[in-house]
């Protein structure tokens, strides 16, 4: 049996040729070089080994998670290859790689933002998949459990490790259970998929009282004289103008807004995202449901008022941007002397 | 015989063409417009993630189209810019990997002489002339004095035509992308609001786009302001009257200055029935001769790439297996790779 092993996960570049069994190997750190040198690298090993493609009889490629374009590098050639000569492709998880032979091993890789991928590999009593954690979670379950190999290029949490032998574990994924069904439309592993949390997992929903604790941290995040809790506590269970709906994803809440609905007109009390959620279209999302609720009132609500500080540039430019138009100066309207711009919108407005 | 088979990647369409001597055996390509529709734009990520899904499917359909294996190829090309840079890579992958299993020359391609030749499917090309490409990542006047010879007199100094067009789209509530619905309305409207034309911000043939399209959103948001209503089909007319006509008001002045026998169009925006009228009116009675693209050839395929391969091919301009990939290649260093892999192999 004759395998071709391939990695671009990480930051090596990893080609090895097994002839059966007997592995030679290429493998080197190349961060974002890989694609240019893959290919070459690939051919340097068939020329090495005076072999013929036609000996091949499978690939083995890791499929992810890791960084984004380099495990799209391996998984291009490796699928060109094995449609090229219809040979099997068999596809490893890119942690599953990194284990230490037959130990209990925790594999990791860095997801940034202070985030680990992780596997668990050969550990009874766990799950063996790949997962995303923080680098704090990570690093107590490291402490907890000593008997672990900790695998992987883990200098990014202040660790050190061997190499990992990862043309070893490539070459050990040769089973059904890696086999690919559908070699033509395998695709890689990714595990991070912001496009869609931004666009599409917000939902909007009223804000309860267990949600307090989580609306206070982000009134310190949001806003230089925030609501305190007794503010807030206030205006969930005491003020029967006021309405709190609070912006979730993934059971985070990432934005508020607080508004009244008094008679014929609302007004917007705050409205706050957190600072690493702006330009997503959150606050965007919590306006329409503050005007969705004015349209929905029996009797009804003919403008949306708000107070906005005079310096804050960005909040007047997201509420212009949104039909809200400046009305008049409120001089010293707030307790730290600064002057408010009374904006305005109508509600009916296309 | 000479077979070519070509790779196109580099934005949201995952395209591979066979030619024989010339001829197409096979053309297929996988568009990701509805995919990215939702999001108004091309999203880099979620096209090169398209691509590592559908690159094997279309080399699989290409081969069966032309009833060839892999072993009658006899080169192997792929463009290499410009274009988005994760999406490039994919393509790459699959040329290189080819060229090395096969050992056949690599061959790399310039995107926008791919436009320019596609051209060669519908008429010979007669020197010098001059070809004005347009798209959503490029605006640009290039003559070209002999094959293989471009000489960029002008270009955008900030956004491509079509990426205006789009924006300016979705400024009026109209889909992605905003080429066709600008298009179709402006036809059902007048030219009542006052643009002001952009001067060229450079050279005489340079263009700008950001003033022309930061215009229609401020009259946009300031008519919004006062709540009158936005005569959708005027302002499309009113903005396409603008931006076309700052394309055929060049291309005219650059056509009698440098004495070209032919003006070609290419690239996506070569699709818009404005400007193809315009220029045809403009050139009637000038004895300068006339090549527009088929639709087909107006939005990226890689038919074009082997036409141009076949150039590159007869020129041996081959690349070795260490070629990389360059998102802002330059069509006049379209010979110019060899720098992008100098490896440190060991």
């Amino acid at each position: 049996m004759n395998a071709l092993l391939l990695d671009s996960s990480d930051k090596n570049l990893t080609v090895a040729l097994s002839l059966d069994g007997k592995i030679d190997e290429i493998t080197y750190p190349a961060w974002q070089r890989q694609s240019e040198l893959m290919a070459q690298e690939i051919a340097n090993l068939f020329a090495r080994n005076s072999f013929d493609k036609k000996d091949l009889d499978c690939v083995v490629c890791s499929r992810g998670p890791g960084s984004y374009t380099g495990v799209r590098i391996a998984l291009s050639i490796a699928k060109t290859i094995v449609f090229a000569l219809r040979i099997p492709l068999y596809l490893a998880s890119s942690l599953e790689v990194l284990k230490d032979g037959d130990k209990p091993s925790i594999c990791l890789m860095n997801a940034r933002a202070k985030r680990s991928y992780v596997r668990l590999c050969n550990a009874s009593g766990f799950a063996s998949e790949d997962e995303i954690k923080t680098n704090a979670e990570v690093l107590e379950f490291i402490a907890k459990h000593p008997d672990f190999a900790v695998c992987g290029d883990v200098s990014y949490l202040g660790l050190s490790a061997p190499a990992p032998a990862i043309s070893a574990n490539l070459l050990s994924c040769i089973d059904d259970e890696h086999l690919c069904e559908n070699p033509l439309g395998a695709r890689p592993v990714y595990l991070k998929d912001d496009y869609e949390d931004i666009r599409h997992k917000i939902s909007i929903r009223r804000m309860k009282m267990e949600d307090v604790p989580a609306v206070v941290a982000l009134e310190q995040n949001c806003f230089k004289h925030p609501y305190e809790e007794k503010d807030i506590l206030f205006e969930l269970n005491e003020n029967e103008f006021a309405r709190l709906y609070v912006a979730v994803r993934k059971k985070e809440i990432v934005g508020m807004i607080d508004f009244s609905i008094t008679f014929n007109s609302a007004t917007i009390n705050q409205i706050g995202v957190l600072s690493s959620e702006r330009g997503k279209g959150i606050g965007g999302l919590l306006l329409e449901q503050a005007i969705k609720d004015c349209e929905g009132q029996d009797e009804p609500v003919e403008f949306l008022t708000l107070e906005v500080r005079e310096s804050n540039e960005n909040a007047k430019t997201f509420y212009q941007k949104r039909g809200f138009e400046a009305v008049t100066k409120k001089k010293g309207y707030y307790s730290d002397g600064e002057d408010a711009i009374y904006m305005l919108r109508s509600i009916y407005h296309d | 015989m000479t077979r070519i088979l070509a790779i196109e990647s580099s934005c949201d369409e995952t395209a591979v063409a066979i030619t024989e001597d010339g001829k197409l055996l096979a053309n297929v390509v996988a568009t990701q417009i509805s995919v990215h529709e939702k999001f108004g734009g091309v999203m880099p990520e979620i096209a090169s993630r398209l691509h590592t899904e559908n690159i094997t499917v279309c080399l699989t359909q290409a081969l069966e189209e032309s009833k060839l294996s892999l072993e009658d190829i006899d080169a192997f090309a792929v463009t290499r810019g410009p274009g988005l840079i994760g999406c490039l890579h994919v393509g790459l992958q699959a040329a290189k990997t080819l060229a090395m299993l096969y050992n056949k020359p690599l061959i790399p391609v310039h995107h926008l002489a791919g436009h320019i030749y596609a051209n060669e499917y519908v008429g010979e090309l007669q020197f010098p002339l001059l070809c004005v490409v347009v798209s959503g990542g490029n605006t640009e006047f290039v003559i070209m004095r002999d094959h293989m010879d471009f000489e960029i007199i002008g270009e955008t100094k900030d956004d491509a035509v079509g990426e205006c067009y789009d924006k300016v789209a979705r400024v009026l509530g109209f889909p992605y992308p905003g080429g066709l619905p600008i298009d179709q309305h402006a036809k059902l409207g007048e030219h009542t609001y006052p643009l002001p034309v952009p001067a060229s911000p450079d050279g005489k043939y340079d263009v700008s786009y950001s003033g022309l399209k930061t215009s229609v959103i401020n009259l946009v948001h300031s008519l919004e302001m006062k709540k009158e209503p936005v005569r959708v089909n005027d302002m499309a007319r009113s903005f396409q009257d603008v931006a076309i006509g700052m394309i055929v008001d060049r291309a005219m002045e650059a056509a009698h200055e440098y004495h070209v026998k032919q003006v070609i169009l290419a690239g996506g925006v070569s699709a818009n029935s404005y400007l193809r009228s315009e220029v045809k009116k403009h050139l009637e009675g000038t004895g300068i001769d006339l090549i527009i693209p088929p639709l087909w050839c107006t939005t990226d395929n890689a038919a074009m790439i082997a036409k141009v391969a076949e150039k590159l091919y007869e020129r041996k301009v081959f690349a070795p297996l260490t070629l990389g990939v360059d998102p802002n290649w330059r069509i006049d260093h379209w010979a110019e790779f060899g720098d992008s892999g100098k490896p440190e192999v060991k």
